[in-house]
């Protein structure tokens, strides 16, 4: 001990991390076992810990997994390039990356109001939409997004912060943001002055005229399509209950670039288009609209353009204005103000 | 070793040290392996091993630098002078030799010109890994063995094992065949050895994985914004994280590298000396990849005439020196653009500005730390329209470009500073060499075992993530 001190110490750690570890992988660390198999032993302890599953957390937490997986597993959940690299960091770290969300607007709108009834029982919209009309975009002024919110990941992270939109529009997003943290796992990241909640305890504080959804590259490692979509379709549900008079936009997952589609087995296009098509099923064109922003950012083989991507996953800062501008291209007026009123009520 | 030059493009499919596969795995075995084998089944273990780990990191060239191998060693027999005979006989081969060496060059030089140019035109022509370490070490070796300051190795192993050398075949340091010749005959793993080795090597380690990678994600980020859309401020922090990533990356491979050279038998090579406490460019080249600034000063310029041609010729060979040196990085026309802005700078301070820079402290170290970080910019940015638009940003006269959003340099900061106040820290010498002296005993080995599990922590989850590897 005294000649050697640090071979000692590091071979001893080492092998009480790799017993560790063996020990534990049909338990706490099943999940990273299989996946891991070309790597040694020890290791699954560090990527267990990055998902919060520490060697002295109980094992009862780790029963309960973070996320089901089922399927076609990849374990890592941030995997989009570029900044999300950030996230493989401490919870400090990943505390320090979650922005503050743009403070939300007051004017006009109720800071509080009831909670809808849960809509659960009801077999859904069908028979109160028959009566809806139909609705077509329009083109729409800036201070349409005034009652805005927008959900979503780093991407949406960057719309927030280069879009440029007015003041009005409120953020609720965070890097590596998926549908399962809206929900299903709520994540509280929604930053209001010093509090953090999940997206349900801010809704039920604030109303929003229009939600836009942006969604599901974050996703694309975890699960089927269909397992992607039956969790969104709840999540727009869940939206629709809890705001039931705003105009629900969901878009499209933004494609990548041309040379992340060519090379990456999970973030390509082909993939990112099996889920645009199931998203696509879930407009009604009288609540909720699908918006596909990659008409405008995408080239004739349907990549993000080349040079408008550094990372092939995130636009260049200027190019946010391109998405601006076709949201603005695809708003959707309903001019009689009293029918959302009381469609709403009637949806209640 | 992403962020050197010339890992951007040998870096394709790459041997990383800093890697769970090769701490746990290549390098516990190697160690043991070169534990229980002295003198030749040492050099045949060395040779061979290097070999195998190449092959594991790129197999399509493992032939290539076994073929260099032979090469370069028949070139060195036959470099070889002759016995002392008439004087006829030995100006004849003098002139024969010369022959030979300018042939033996030509050739390692042709290789590494041949591979650099192929991926110039098609960047996805793949380049040999570290073909820039290893041609120079036979250049140096060949020379050498010419100018008869080291003896030709008459054991093909034992110089195939000097140019294979695992842990500097990547990425250096450039060792000097007689700087290792002990370490090849004499030199062997024990324990002691490996105790000391481990130490540099943790430092390295989290030199690289603490600081640079963690820095490197700043660049990134401002590479996903796109210059054109950011603040003056950000741009003067990305130039300062990447001129302290750079060196972290750089420095702590080289630290790794050394770490390892020591456990298994070799000295310590320092390739940096505290570069950022410099008071002027010249200097700062002198402690930054010393191995290579000394290999262009003893084959480059000295031969062509070093300083003692006068004025102009002394300009000439800096600035020669100083375009080769940024070919040598990379093949783009930003590393011709960098070697010449410091081929410039070195003349400069060679002929104007080194009395004022000695004279006046405060300002020789603000001189270095502006200059070298812009310096940078143009090494880190390959298309010289980017680098423009850069420095537009870093002194922006004429306006805004993009779409700034004037809080990004905040928001970084509030990421980044703890990173780049370690940075800062680390790059004080008085630090450095505190570290080193007090890296005995048991304190210094439960620092340096829990600095270790961190970087494993962050190494392990960084493999899903590797981002600084790929897609360049």
């Amino acid at each position: 001990m005294k000649k050697y001190p640090l071979l000692l110490l590091l071979i001893v750690s080492g092998v009480l991390l790799t017993g560790f570890g063996f020990l534990n992988r049909n338990g706490r660390y099943r999940e990273y076992e299989q996946a891991r198999a070309d790597r040694p032993v020890l290791s699954v302890v560090f990527t267990g810990a990055a998902d919060g599953v520490y060697p002295w957390s109980s094992p009862e937490e780790e029963a309960a997994p973070v996320m089901a997986r089922p399927a076609e597993t990849v374990p890592e959940k941030d995997e989009e390039a570029g900044t999300d690299e950030r996230q493989d960091g401490a919870d400090g770290l990943q505390a320090a990356l979650e922005e503050p969300n743009r403070p939300v607007p007051a004017p006009g709108k109720e800071p509080s109001r009831p909670r809808p009834q849960p809509a659960e029982e009801e077999t859904e919209e069908e028979t109160e939409q028959e009566e809806e009309t139909e609705y077509a975009f329009s083109t729409v002024e800036e201070s349409y997004f005034d009652d805005a919110l927008f959900i979503g990941d780093s991407r949406t992270q960057g719309m927030l912060e280069y879009g440029k939109l007015p003041q009005g529009a409120t953020f609720y997003c965070k890097t590596s943001l998926t549908v399962f943290d809206l929900f299903k796992h709520p994540k509280a990241f929604i930053r209001e002055g010093e509090e953090k909640k999940t997206l349900e305890e801010a809704l039920k504080e604030h109303q929003f005229g229009k939600i836009y959804l942006m969604l599901g590259i974050n996703e694309l490692g975890t699960g089927t399509p269909d397992y992607f979509y039956e969790e969104y379709a709840s999540v727009v549900q869940k939206l629709r209950e809890l705001e039931p008079d705003a105009i629900l936009f969901v878009q499209g997952i933004m494609h990548v670039g041309s040379q992340k589609n060519e090379t990456d087995p999970v973030f390509n296009n082909t993939r990112i288009e099996q889920r645009n098509e199931k998203i696509r099923t879930l407009e009604d064109k009288k609540n909720i609209f699908y918006l596909d922003v990659n008409e405008v950012l995408c080239d004739e083989n349907g990549n993000l353009f080349d040079g408008w991507t550094f990372d092939q996953v995130h636009l260049k800062a200027k190019y946010y204005q391109l998405w601006k501008e076709y949201l603005l291209q695809h708003g959707i007026l309903k001019e009689d103000k009293a029918a959302p009123e009381k469609k709403g009520a009637a949806f209640l | 070793m992403a962020g050197i030059g010339t890992e951007f493009l040998e870096g394709l499919n790459t041997l990383v040290f800093s890697s769970p596969e090769f701490l746990f795995r290549y390098l516990p075995a190697f160690v043991l392996l070169l534990f229980f084998t002295k003198g030749k089944a040492r050099s045949l273990a060395l040779f061979a091993g290097s070999l195998l780990l190449y092959a594991a990191a790129q197999p399509r060239y493992v032939f290539l630098l076994f073929g260099m191998s032979l090469v370069n060693y028949l070139f060195g027999l036959a470099l070889e002078p002759p016995g002392r005979g008439e004087k006829q006989a030995e100006e004849k081969q003098k002139r024969g030799r010369k022959t030979l060496l300018i042939l033996a060059v030509a050739c390692n030089l042709l290789l590494l010109f041949y591979f650099k140019i192929s991926n110039a035109f098609d960047r996805s022509f793949l380049l040999p890994l570290g073909i820039s370490f290893y041609t120079f070490k036979g250049i140096s070796y060949l020379a050498d063995v010419y100018r008869l300051e080291v003896e030709a190795e008459h054991s093909f192993v034992q110089f195939g094992a000097y140019l294979t050398l695992f842990p500097q075949i990547v990425s250096g340091p450039i060792l000097r065949y007689r700087q290792a010749l002990k370490g090849l005959r004499d030199g062997h793993c024990s324990l002691l050895r490996v105790e000391e080795g481990l130490k540099w090597l943790v430092a390295g380690l989290a030199a690289k994985v603490l600081i640079a990678d963690r820095l490197g994600i700043l660049w990134n980020d401002i590479q996903t914004i796109g210059f054109e859309s950011i603040s003056t401020p950000l741009a003067w922090l990305g130039a300062a994280a990447y001129s302290l990533q750079l060196y972290f990356d750089f420095a702590g491979y080289s630290l790794m590298a050394a770490g390892m050279g020591v456990m298994i038998g070799f000295p310590i090579v320092q390739n940096f000396a505290w570069p950022y406490a410099s008071r002027s460019v010249s200097e700062f080249y002198r402690r930054w990849h010393i191995t290579l600034g000394s290999w262009f000063k003893d084959y480059v310029y000295i031969p062509l005439g070093g300083n003692r041609g006068g004025q102009a010729k002394t300009v000439r060979n800096l600035l020669l020196v100083w375009l080769l040196t940024g070919l040598w990085h990379g093949n783009s026309v930003n590393f011709l653009m960098w070697g010449l802005t410091l081929g410039l700078l070195v003349a400069a301070e060679k002929l104007w500005l080194g009395e004022g820079l000695k004279k006046h402290r405060l300002l020789s170290h603000l001189y270095v730390l502006t200059v070298l970080p812009l310096t940078w910019m143009v090494f880190a940015i390959s298309s010289p329209a980017q680098i423009g638009v850069y420095f537009g940003r870093l002194f922006p006269f004429f306006g805004e470009t993009g779409v700034v959003n004037p809080g990004d340099f905040l928001k970084e900061c509030k990421i980044f500073a703890p990173t780049l106040a370690a940075a800062v820290l680390f790059s004080i010498p008085q630090v450095g060499k505190w570290m080193e002296k007090h890296r005995k005993g048991i304190p210094a080995a439960l620092v340096l075992t829990a600095v270790f599990w961190v970087c494993v922590y962050f190494m392990t989850n960084a493999v899903n993530n590797p981002f600084l590897y790929a897609n360049f």
